[in-house]
């Protein structure tokens, strides 16, 4: 049961939230899509048209990068796993935004 | 450390090299996207059918999305530039005509304009191989002409108040270039000639070049044995001592004189022009002459650390006027030096200007080139206006028409560029081979005409010149024009949008430029050959030259010892059977003067600039028949003149034009002003037949010859002249053998040619310009026909159908020619009307360049011009014409 109002990603987390999926092991773009609606409980949706670009852009930037595995279906899927760099690049974008969520709710909290 | 960057890197090279796999590795993707939510719907109980067109639907425009993953691989510019570049490639076989003609048209434009640029450059911009060469120049006297003594170099009590005074801006040496022997006494060999420079002390410093062995002259091995030093060139090096390595110390004569070798140059190094030996000269014992007598000197130096030629000028000048002061009988009037780049010591004056009118010329036929270019790329633009239109309407920016129509004009330059290239070395190959076939001077070392890295920096500036003047005004066109309008353009190649003004307003222009540049090359050509149009009155081809010089020697210290030398080695050699004629002369090639100023008696001279000119030559009386020189009045010159009997001259057809208009120079008589012949009044006994001289080029005022008695002036240096038999250098080996009896130890005489080639020598500047001048000529026309053909055969194309429906309905050939004549008509007329008026003002140039005012600018040559222009133009227009008359009405009503 889908949800009413799902949100698209905020600018600029779609890269977190992807590395952020990656680094729990290897997944193909569909399971990435679909684990971030779950581990959001299904506020966040991600385009196809946005997800697809950033999961490139990651890979140029050697943040992830691609195999083509054979899964459950027996035909080869495309998958994306974290390398060092995405691990690293993770950890800072991961403190950035504490950093970043922190101030805005401390300015949301406010009164 | 992280390595991302360089894996980054990797990766977009990669993507580069597999956008192909690329591509379809994303479509394999997005469909195994599709394939996972077509999957999840099956599990909601949907249909296999069902479920994908569910996910379909909701995945949205998956050829957008590909589009869009394939851009975040950041190729897309490329690749879009690449399918261009393919496209372009395509265009150029499909247009094979239009795109032969662009690019021959930029092969000749690039190509002229290359060899100009490599033959300019090597004279004006030449590399010397020394560091901070910018630095140097020449400085000498300006304004000599009425200074006690007549001499721009600057003498050696002068140099050394300069070099004092002036040593906090820059540092000035000087040396004296001659040519001596050089024998060394354990070979057994002939002594050779090799060009010299004596040098004062730290000549070298200015050159800063390392010695390839040992060392250079410095202070201070010149203060522990001056002047028994010398370094020698890398060529001599290599002749006479077989690259032995261990030559310092060695010793050899130069001159006579032992010489000990302290150095060996690199290889190439000739400085200051072309110099193989260079000896320090200790001109410390000329302290006690004085100025006037003191030796000259060329002064030449290079600039301290951020001064400017015109500060040291400034300092230079004021030094002069104390010194004119000081000294008014030496330095009266020496009031201004001239500090000028180094190489141009060694170009002719008036060289620069010639240059210059050169390379604007060249850039002229380039510009025309590109002219056609323009036309071209835009006819094909035109053609293809109706598709470009409908991409622009479709969303392809304009970024993406304009660099598409870009590349089209790119492509057709790159190609043009190297043929020009190609045309260039070919060009620049005669052109060297004019120049340089002969060489009698020596020639500065750093006249190389060839293609090197500036002249290729300078193609690629071209290429890129020519692409954007050809392609980018046709592209912002396409680019802005209106798409319904094009849409609705029945003939839809929209000519009117196209060819508008500009297109004909440029071949107007290029007929222009063309009537202008014939007329120029023709004036130049005229002139050229009225000043410079040796037509030898004798066969200069049989006339060995060459030339002695008994000053090096220690043996000729006295006139009677020279005088009996040249008349026994002229007894040996006419003793030879075979010899016809053994003449000498005393001017370098046997019969150019050089002028001096003189005077007629009986005539008042207010000022000393009012004296004539003229040219002495000292000569043996058979000279004249050996030159040609056909008495027409009084006697010639015999052996009864002697040292005892009255001084005469005879004088050429030239000087009595001249200087007796109104008198007969007989009986009077003349008086030189410097020289040998100073202050002894000559008296003319006969007139002879007048010489082209090479000197007109230089000066109007050169009347001609004075020719006198070599029996009455004792030479000491003389050309030598041999006739007899066809093959003149039969005479070098008894010449060579009959001076080695007569005088062991003389230098042998150092270059051999024949008459010819001294005057093709001489004419061999003119030559290339003329040649050059031609090309320029041919050139015009031929690329101003081009542009007019391409102009007249695209409007005639535009009215293909009307042409053939009026061949249906009966119209007659010749009507459907003539009216296409008539598009191009107003073109002509006044392209050429333009193109002469420009010409004429370009001939007043070229006359004051080469001081021709008396050559008048005449009809035939206006007329000449006329014809050509016209020629070419009725030629380029016919073809076009003439298919118009040819059209197949059925043909070109299908072709719509």
């Amino acid at each position: 049961m889908k949800r009413e109002g799902r949100k698209d990603i905020l600018l600029g987390t779609l890269d977190l939230l992807i590395l952020r999926v990656v680094s729990a092991g290897p997944k193909h773009g569909y399971a990435i899509a679909r684990r971030i609606e779950q581990m959001s409980d299904d506020v966040l949706s991600v385009q196809q048209g946005s997800l697809y670009p950033a999961l490139h852009r990651l890979e140029k930037k050697a943040f992830i990068k691609s195999e083509w595995l054979t899964g459950e279906t027996n035909k080869p899927v495309k998958t994306y796993t974290l390398t060092k760099d995405g691990q690293r690049q993770l950890a800072d974008e991961i403190s950035h935004w504490k950093l970043v969520s922190a101030a805005i709710n401390a300015i949301i909290d406010v009164e | 450390m992280s390595f991302r960057w360089a894996r980054e890197m990797g990766n977009a090279i990669k993507a580069l090299f597999r956008s192909r796999a690329l591509a379809s590795e994303v479509n394999s993707e997005l469909e195994q996207h599709i394939a996972f939510m077509t999957a999840e719907n099956m599990e909601k109980g949907m249909s296999r059918r069902e479920a994908r067109r569910e996910a379909i639907r909701k995945f949205g425009n998956v050829e957008r999305y590909k589009e869009e993953a394939r851009d975040s691989w950041g190729t897309r510019l490329l690749l879009d530039l690449f399918r261009d570049l393919k496209f372009g490639l395509f265009l150029l076989r499909k247009q094979l005509g239009t795109s032969s003609i662009a690019v021959v048209v930029l092969a000749l434009g690039i190509g002229i304009a290359v060899t100009i640029f490599s033959f300019v450059s090597a004279f004006m911009w030449p590399d010397l191989k020394i560091p901070e060469e910018e630095k140097l120049f020449y400085t000498e006297w300006r304004n000599v002409v009425d200074a006690p003594r007549g001499i721009a170099q600057i003498n050696v009590r002068d140099f050394d108040v300069f070099r004092e005074e002036t040593s906090d801006l820059a540092k000035l040496v000087a040396y004296q270039l001659f040519e001596p022997t050089l024998l060394i006494d354990s070979k057994n060999a002939f002594a050779e000639r090799y060009p010299a420079a004596r040098v004062s002390p730290d000549f070298f410093s200015v050159t800063k070049t390392k010695p390839l062995l040992g060392n250079v002259i410095t202070s201070e091995n010149f203060a522990i044995r001056p002047s028994e030093l010398v370094v020698i060139s890398h060529n001599v090096w290599r002749e006479q001592f077989n690259e032995m390595v261990t030559v310092i110390g060695k010793q050899l004569r130069i001159d006579g004189e032992v010489h000990t070798v302290v150095g060996v140059m690199p290889e190439g190094f000739e400085f200051p022009a072309a110099q193989q030996l260079w000896i320090p000269a200790d001109w410390s014992d000329s302290a006690s002459l004085s100025r006037t007598e003191s030796p000259q000197l060329n002064v030449i130096g290079k600039l301290g650390e951020g001064v400017a030629r015109l500060e040291l000028k400034t300092r230079m000048d004021s030094v002069a006027k104390r010194l004119a002061t000081e000294y008014p009988v030496s330095n009266e009037k020496l009031l201004s030096v001239g500090v000028d780049r180094y190489i141009l010591k060694f170009t002719p004056r008036g060289m620069e200007a010639s240059f210059k009118i050169l390379l604007f010329l060249a850039f002229l036929v380039l510009a025309v080139a590109c002219m056609n270019a323009f036309n071209i790329v835009l006819g094909r633009s035109a053609k293809r206006s109706f598709e470009l239109t409908v991409r622009n309407s479709l969303g392809a920016t304009k970024f993406n028409i304009v660099r598409q129509v870009v590349i089209d004009g790119f492509l057709l330059s790159v190609l043009g560029g190297l043929g020009g290239l190609v045309l260039a070395n070919v060009v620049s190959a005669y052109i060297s081979s004019i120049l340089f076939s002969i060489t009698i001077q020596n020639l500065p070392y750093w006249y190389q005409v060839s293609i090197d890295g500036t002249v290729i920096l300078f193609v690629l500036g071209v290429v890129v010149f020519s692409t954007l003047v050809s392609s980018v005004i046709p592209a912002l066109r396409v680019a802005k024009s209106n798409s319904f309008r094009m849409l609705k353009d029945s003939n839809r190649t929209s000519s009117g949008v196209f060819m508008g003004r500009l297109s004909r307003f440029l071949v107007g222009g290029q007929i222009a430029t063309s009537a202008f540049i014939v007329l120029a090359s023709i004036l130049l050509k005229d002139l050229g050959n009225a000043l410079v149009g040796l037509s030898l009155p004798f066969d200069a081809d049989k006339v060995l030259l060459t030339k002695i010089d008994l000053n090096d020697s220690q043996d000729f210290k006295e006139d009677v010892v020279k005088e009996a030398f040249f008349s026994n080695l002229k007894r040996e050699m006419e003793g030879l059977p075979g010899v016809e004629a053994f003449a000498y002369s005393s001017v370098k090639d046997g019969m150019f003067e050089n002028r001096m100023k003189f005077e007629i008696e009986g005539i008042e001279y207010g000022k000393d600039d009012l004296k004539p000119w003229a040219g002495p030559n000292v000569l043996t009386p058979n000279a004249f028949d050996l030159l040609g020189l056909k008495l027409l009045s009084g006697r010639l010159i015999n052996d009864l003149d002697t040292r005892e009997t009255a001084k005469v001259c005879v004088i050429g057809e030239a000087m009595v034009e001249g200087w007796f208009p109104d008198r007969s120079p007989i009986g009077q008589r003349i008086k030189f002003r410097n020289g040998l012949l100073k202050d002894e009044w000559l008296s003319v006994v006969g007139i002879v037949s007048k010489q082209n001289l090479v000197s007109h080029l230089s000066n109007q005022n050169a009347k001609g010859g004075v020719y006198l008695p070599q029996a009455q002036w004792p030479l000491t240096r003389a050309s030598i002249l041999i006739r007899g038999g066809n093959d003149p250098f039969r005479w070098v080996k008894p010449l060579r053998e009959s001076i080695r009896k007569l005088s062991p130890g003389l230098a042998m005489p150092g270059t051999f040619v024949t008459v010819q080639d001294f005057v093709d020598q001489e004419r061999s500047l003119l030559n290339v310009f003329i040649f050059l001048f031609n090309c320029f000529g041919g050139l015009a026309l031929l690329l101003a026909s081009v542009g007019l053909y391409s102009v007249i055969a695209f409007f005639a194309r535009e009215r293909w159908k009307e042409y053939g429906i009026r061949t249906a309905i009966g119209a007659s050939g010749k009507s459907l020619v003539l009216e296409v004549l008539k598009i191009g008509r107003w073109y002509v007329v006044i392209g050429i009307l333009l193109g002469l008026t420009a010409g004429l003002g370009a001939g007043k140039v070229i006359q004051s360049i080469l001081n021709a005012g008396n050559y008048p600018i005449a009809l035939p040559q206006i007329l000449a011009t006329l014809a050509a222009v016209l020629v070419f133009s009725f030629a380029a227009m016919c073809f076009p014409a003439w298919r118009a008359s040819k059209v197949d009405p059925m043909l070109a009503l299908r072709a719509d």
